[in-house]
């Protein structure tokens, strides 16, 4: 007979209530309670070198700007910086923020708000240039690795080639 | 969830949309603004500037400012 286990793996009830008090960073108070605190937490992000470099090498990759601030401003509601409300209210200025750092490093960004876009036939021209860029990468890493060794065992000898005999052979050959 | 946070921003968009159109309008009706004028041009007057999202746009403002800044080469 087999085991009847339940189906879903959902957490039990009250399991949140299992931990110890103020044990989570979103169970305690936020560092930064208004929308003051958090961008002046966030700014001095944007003056670092190292984390614009990365910032510049998404952008060129196409992450949209509100994927990244996303990711931003939610790693930190989980750290117990702020409320996601707060999140939400600080987005437009990291984007914001991240389109002047675009403009310094003269990358044009994807904002993310062009879900719209590829409605439009034009846009079509943009998802085949996107293919062909692909496409054109793959081939260009294909013509960079460097050509296989054959395998010496591969190699056949030539034979030393035997007079052919018969009819249909060719008549110097023959004999 | 990133939808969520591209909705936030096409909101926020609209907002300065309206802020900036309703500011034109009280520009117009500047003239009416005193004691005496009618009580919806005072509330807007009193109201605008102290939400929190009064307080972003003052800060795109800001970071907009240094963007053009930069873009005109200063």
């Amino acid at each position: 007979m087999a085991n009847k286990q339940p189906v879903l793996d959902a957490p039990i009830p009250g399991q949140s209530l299992t931990a110890e008090p103020k044990s989570r960073p979103w169970r305690r108070p936020y560092r930064f309670a208004s929308v003051d605190e958090a961008v002046e937490f966030y700014m001095p992000m944007f003056e670092d070198e190292v984390f614009t470099g990365l910032l510049v090498e998404q952008m060129e990759n196409e992450i949209p700007l509100t994927t990244i601030a996303e990711i931003l401003a939610t790693s930190n509601v989980m750290e117990g910086n702020h409320s996601i409300d707060v999140a939400v209210l600080v987005a437009p200025v990291l984007i914001e923020a991240m389109q002047y750092v675009a403009d310094v490093a003269g990358v044009k960004p994807v904002i993310g708000t062009e879900s719209e876009l590829y409605k439009n036939p034009k846009d079509d021209v943009e998802l085949v240039r996107r293919a062909v860029k692909k496409t054109s990468r793959q081939s260009d890493n294909l013509e960079l690795a460097p050509p296989e060794e054959m395998p010496k065992e591969a190699v056949e000898e030539e034979m030393p080639m035997e007079p052919r005999r018969g009819l249909m052979a060719p008549r110097g050959s023959a004999e | 969830m990133a939808i969520e946070f591209a909705k936030a921003y096409k909101n926020f968009q609209k907002f300065e949309q309206q802020k900036e159109m309703s500011r034109s309008s009280v520009d117009s009706a500047r003239s009416s603004s005193g004691l005496l004028a009618p009580r919806a041009n005072r509330k807007t007057e009193q109201a605008s500037g102290n939400s929190e999202l009064d307080k972003i746009a003052g800060y795109v403002q800001q970071i907009r400012k240094h963007r053009m800044k930069y873009r005109n080469g200063e």
